[in-house]
């Protein structure tokens, strides 16, 4: 049953859990805004999806009627732990001395456990202006600033190893080979990902014939969830969100996130920050660059062939459109080919076409 | 000449001297036999340089010992040492200049370690003994008395940043080879001077 419905579930689910948490929120000064886009559109199917260890939900409100707020609150332990983890990241971030740089997270202002709830509020971080709707120019120097800053954080010491194995963790090729090879092996044995079977059994023998490579750059911090909607600009300072996706692994890991995300929303941003890298690191970087793209296109066609298999009708046939794109992605990027436009632009065209009027409306203002 | 560099930080590590002394190394291999020592994982290469590593990820006192055993190994294969500060080096340079009276130079060229160096007696100490009985030290923030000192910027060394979307940064490229040129004629002449 529960694998019909999903989105009936979710629905329900929040119904149930927002009743319950009103009244603790509002104790504590906390009004929830009326309408809630973080729980709304495609996201009962993202929870469907990734959340393999508990529930939670992702609210907006406003603290003390005048501080806008995030708050996230869950009574499922996986979605508790999730919350636990990644406060523990946050603080663990600030407190890493091994870290050239700072780094900035929105305040704190409520951490509580009560009712069975674990909820956290933070402020919400005001931006001037949308990532996106800024000039490309400015794109490229803060996307640029926040991967360097990453990458001042490189746990290379049996010491630095110390500080951070209880919270983050800690990524090899071994890691990343074994995570592609059940990416692959997932896809080829569905029927949604069948025909993407050869171009995988390719892409995994380019990943093992650069692993050294890969090694090489492992030690770095990186946000692998590094795209516009977890990064927010104040006063010319980045905020980082979503702390639970830090983690020490390849320091391509977050660019390559980053970077395939512009396959959509910024082709000519992707374009310079390839173009950056080959002019100004070495080659065994660009090279790692590229393999870790070809690591995180693996990761997201898994994703969507799971989505593929929870959704019926429109998100059913925009999954399975998602699906080719990135299959058509991964092939460029293996042969080190240019994207064509026409591509981008089809399928951008199928997805404005299948996307319900929920998920453009959550879409709106996200990035 | 066979140069060893011997340094606490070499690329894939990012602080300024790790590509410092990569490009150091690049540009004497014209004229040298040049190698490196250094804590690392897997190194970047060089085409005709061979890198020594210890893994960085062994404990503390076990990686400074097979530092300093390896470094003793290669102290007597080579005509001079280039000595990149940082206690984890000088820490090894010490004991094996108290047995091989091999000639090294010491680059004051990481801040992070002078600083180091001021709020720790012991590593201020062993730094001042590393420079005592070194036959020329390399600086390029201040002057020091009685020692055979460069000054030319370290910042002049680092490659200027190439920004996709920008004009190519010309003459600072040039200027940052017109830097290398220089430096490298002064370690020239400090070698073949005080050797």
């Amino acid at each position: 049953m529960s694998e019909q419905n999903p989105k009936e579930i979710w629905e329900s689910y929040c119904k149930e859990e927002l009743a319950s948490l009103s009244p603790i929120l509002e104790k504590h000064n906390i009004t929830l805004d009326e309408e809630q886009k973080h729980i709304s559109g495609e996201r009962y199917l993202m929870q469907a999806v990734t959340t393999t260890s508990g529930r939670k939900l992702i609210l907006t409100g406003v603290y003390n009627g005048t501080t806008s707020v995030i708050i996230k609150a869950t009574r499922e332990e996986g979605g508790k732990k999730e919350i636990e983890h990644e406060r523990n990241c946050r603080a663990v971030l600030h407190a890493i001395d091994f870290a050239a740089e700072v780094f900035h997270s929105p305040p704190e202002i409520l951490y509580s456990q009560e009712n069975n709830f674990t909820i956290i509020v933070t402020e919400f971080i005001d931006q001037e202006i949308q990532f996106t709707d800024r000039p490309t120019t400015e794109q490229f120097q803060f996307a640029l600033r926040a991967f360097k800053g990453q990458e001042g954080a490189h746990a290379t010491t049996a010491k630095h190893m110390r500080v951070i194995k209880n919270t983050f963790e800690a990524r090899c090729k071994d890691d990343y080979l074994t995570m592609f090879e059940s990416f692959k092996e997932n896809i080829s044995n569905s029927p949604e990902g069948a025909g993407s079977r050869l171009l995988l059994e390719k892409a995994y023998k380019e990943l093992k014939s650069q692993e050294t490579i890969i090694d090489q750059y492992t030690g770095f911090l990186t946000h692998t969830d590094f795209v516009p909607h977890n990064i927010r600009i104040k006063d010319n300072t980045i905020y980082l969100l979503d702390h639970s996706s830090l983690t020490f692994g390849n320091k391509y890991e977050g660019w390559a996130r980053f970077l395939n995300f512009m396959v959509l929303y910024n082709q000519e941003l992707e374009n310079w920050l390839v173009e950056y890298v080959k002019l100004n690191r070495t080659q065994e970087e660009t090279t790692s660059l590229r393999m870790m793209r070809v690591y995180r296109l693996g990761e997201i066609i898994w994703y969507y062939v799971r989505a593929t298999q929870k959704s019926v009708g429109d998100l059913n046939t925009l999954n399975s459109a998602r699906i080719t794109f990135w299959s058509e992605i991964l092939r460029h990027t293996l042969e080190d080919t240019p994207v064509p436009p026409d591509v981008t632009e089809n399928y951008k065209n199928t997805r404005d076409s299948l996307r319900s009027e929920d998920e453009k409306k959550r879409q709106k203002g996200l990035h | 000449m066979k140069i060893l560099i011997v340094t606490p930080l070499y690329p894939p590590d990012i602080a300024s001297h790790a590509p410092y002394v990569k490009d150091l190394a690049f540009r004497l291999k014209s004229s040298h036999t040049v190698s490196i020592l250094t804590y690392n994982f897997i190194p970047e290469k060089i085409e005709g340089v061979t890198i020594h590593t210890i893994q960085k990820r062994l404990s503390t006192p076990i990686r400074i010992f097979k530092f300093t055993k390896l470094l003793f190994a290669l102290a007597k294969e080579n005509d001079l040492l280039y000595i990149q500060n940082g206690p984890s080096v000088e820490l090894p340079l010490m004991l094996v200049s108290l047995l091989n009276k091999i000639p090294y130079f010491v680059r004051d060229g990481d801040p992070q370690a002078s600083s180091f160096a001021q709020s720790h007696s012991w590593y201020k100490n062993l730094h001042s003994f590393v420079k005592r009985n070194a036959k020329g030290i390399v600086c390029h923030t201040e002057k020091q008395n009685g020692l055979f000192v460069l000054t030319n910027k370290a910042e002049g060394l680092l490659k200027p940043e190439i920004i996709p979307y920008e004009e190519k940064p010309l003459q600072a490229i040039a200027q940052y080879e017109e830097n290398w040129y220089a430096h490298l004629l002064e370690l020239d002449e400090l070698f073949n001077t005080t050797i």
